[in-house]
């Protein structure tokens, strides 16, 4: 059996995975209520900080760090899956299984770098925007959904990759649509126990 | 007697968490995180290390090769790993072939129900460098754990 | 005289205050001078519906989210009545929008095929007045909301606004009970998926009622106490405070069998908002 079709057999595999378990196995909430209690969070992140849109862009990121560490665990149980070999499967595991189980959505994975270290994830529907509206200053440089990057970097941190992760543009913005990349900076090793090595 | 103990090692090398079971009647017998298992874990951990990272070496294609249990003459013990580096594992004896849906049931409902969600409780038990590598000593205290644990597998001690 | 005079139906309190900026009314707008030139960006709040499209997200993203929400006031405060009054705040907010926005999708006629699916899910039995959403009917309790059937939603109806479905606002609710069934009811399946449990009134005071909730779903996973139960006690609040049902609600515990994590929100009206209930009944 030749590696590319066994490949795309474990990507469709991996899709079926993620809406077996978001249809079976996953309790679900309105998502409007999602929607207004991170708007809550974020504006009340605004007047705390005074507007000063960079210390929100990293509190949100700091937090979705914390949910990702744990949120890993969670995504582990309910798929059971190994650590990915490579940053391809990887970007399939991340938008048609961890995407669909937790937001019910898949990003598109585009823009692959040579290497294969580094993709991006072009998100449709977001449920953490859902009626926002930002007002001029924040435009220019709130990332409102900053939280995802937050939730991405710690969740892969745990399964010993480093990355990067960053919004590129948003639609909150004024942009197109709304793009956010992920780049792989390295690849933790496991630790040995003290007098095994 | 089914079930011996119960162990989790996480990805720190450190054993967060142990249950012991001493009398086949009395499923509440036996020790919770005692200090004497430690070193018993300590070798536990080493043991399942070393033949983790040879399976690994030797197993050769893409998927990659976990052992699912180890055979002594007395006892079996069972491994179940996460990609996250959690290590659940049990010791018990040979009437049952596999135990990985009862591991994994432990991880999916009682570890990340009461530990992963929970904001009281720790994500990572070594607060800083010197308690990695095998070197902690903290473990899961958590009341609703442990006694959800107790509930899950005091059935299983008598077989 | 202290007659306090009803206002017209607005949660917005910045008619009051000077804004941040921001005109509702008028949508974004440039602040600086350099870009007063420049076109206005068009304002997608307006062209959105405001049809319920009745999307779900998984109860561990929430409840994750709520964690950290709990975790960040937590780090913030320095006393636990300050983090309670945090974590009442950001549910008031969210109450107040609760309430234009459950009002006007409530004022649908039964009649439409879409009233049904406003607030619960198809699976759960329709009802065709909002107020007759009685406590007996939820003995099914499911948690779990299931997927979204197809038969009350398609997708292309995103952009018809809902507006045109109506063609009278449902009256506002003007007496204590009206208003709390609606919350017991629609508000309650809006958040939860679920009526509330019970609705009590307390036979020691006057001013006194209890919306019960058997498990309630945003803090189930948080261990010891209800401080953190706060957050839905704002949702009351700011909804009821915006009605112009001025109070204050407590979260209590109080475990039934079977029931570990029984919460009940405790209402205490204002003395004013009792009088004027009198006042009406005469």
């Amino acid at each position: 059996m030749s590696s590319k079709s066994s490949g795309s057999a474990q990507l469709r595999s991996l899709k079926i995975m993620g809406e077996d378990v978001w249809k079976n196995r996953t309790e679900k909430v309105n998502a409007e209520l999602f929607t207004l209690t991170y708007g809550s969070i974020v504006s009340q992140l605004c007047i705390d900080y005074q507007r000063d849109f960079q210390k929100v862009n990293k509190q949100l990121f700091s937090m979705g760090y914390n949910i990702g560490v744990r949120l890993i665990e969670d995504f582990l149980a309910k798929t059971a899956l190994p650590r990915c070999e490579n940053m391809v499967k990887t970007s399939e595991a991340i938008s048609k299984c961890a995407f669909k189980i937790f937001l019910n959505m898949t990003p598109q994975v585009t823009n692959f770098s040579p290497e294969k270290d580094a993709f991006s994830l072009i998100i449709d529907e977001n449920p953490l925007s859902d009626f926002v509206e930002l007002p001029m200053d924040a435009m220019k440089q709130l990332w409102y959904s900053n939280i995802l990057c937050g939730v991405l970097k710690g969740a892969l941190q745990m399964v010993q990759l480093e990355c990067d992760v960053w919004f590129i543009s948003d639609v909150l913005k004024g942009d197109a649509h709304t793009e956010l990349r992920i780049k792989l900076n390295k690849v933790l090793k496991d630790e040995i126990p003290i007098g095994e090595d | 007697m089914a079930i011996y103990s119960f162990w989790i090692f996480d990805r720190h090398c450190n054993c967060i968490f142990d249950r012991e079971w001493t009398l086949s009647s009395n499923s509440s017998s036996g020790t919770v995180n005692s200090k004497q298992n430690e070193e018993t874990a300590k070798l536990l951990y080493g043991m399942v290390f070393s033949l983790r990272s040879m399976t690994q070496k030797v197993s050769s294609g893409p998927l990659k090769n976990e052992i699912k249990s180890i055979a002594t003459g007395k006892y079996r013990i069972h491994v179940y790993c996460t990609a996250s580096g959690l290590q659940f594992v049990l010791i018990t004896d040979f009437k049952q072939q596999s135990y990985t849906e009862v591991l994994q049931y432990i991880y999916s409902h009682i570890y990340v129900k009461y530990v992963a969600h929970n904001l009281f409780s720790a994500y990572d038990f070594a607060d800083n460098k010197n308690e990695t590598r095998g070197q902690g000593f903290r473990k899961i205290a958590n009341r609703n754990f442990v006694q959800s644990l107790e509930s899950f597998l005091s059935p299983m001690i008598v077989q | 005289m202290s007659q306090r005079i009803i206002l017209p139906s607005t949660s917005d309190d910045r008619v009051f205050n000077n804004s941040d900026g921001y005109e509702y009314t008028i949508g974004p707008k440039q602040s600086l001078p350099n870009e007063a030139s420049s076109q206005p960006t068009p304002s997608r709040l307006y062209s959105e519906s405001l049809m319920f499209r009745k999307q779900e997200v998984s109860l561990s993203a929430v409840t994750f989210l709520f964690g950290e929400m709990i975790a960040h006031i937590h780090n913030t405060s320095k006393t636990a009545s300050e983090c309670e009054v945090k974590l009442n705040d950001y549910g008031f907010v969210i109450g107040s929008k609760l309430l234009e926005l459950l009002n006007l999708r409530a004022s649908v006629p039964s009649n439409t095929y879409l009233r049904s699916s406003n607030f619960l899910s198809s699976s759960t039995p329709t009802n065709t007045s909002a107020n007759a959403m009685h406590s007996g009917s939820n003995t099914t309790a499911s948690r779990t909301v299931s997927g979204v059937s197809d038969i009350y939603y398609n997708q292309e109806n995103s952009a018809e606004s809902l507006t045109t479905l109506i063609s009278s606002m449902r009256s506002r609710d003007l007496t204590i009970l009206d208003i709390l069934q609606f919350i017991h009811g629609t508000v309650w399946s809006y958040l939860f998926g679920h009526v509330s449990d019970d609705l009590v009134k307390s036979s020691e005071r006057e001013n006194e009622y209890m919306i019960v909730d058997n498990l309630p779903l945003l803090t189930q996973f948080i261990p010891n106490g209800v401080s953190c139960d706060f957050f839905v006690c704002g949702i009351i609040q700011g909804f009821l405070n915006n009605a112009e049902f001025p109070c204050s609600v407590t979260p209590h515990l109080m475990p039934l069998k079977g029931f570990d994590q029984r919460v009940i929100y405790l209402i205490q009206f204002d003395k004013h908002v009792l009088e004027r209930e009198g006042l009406r009944s005469e």
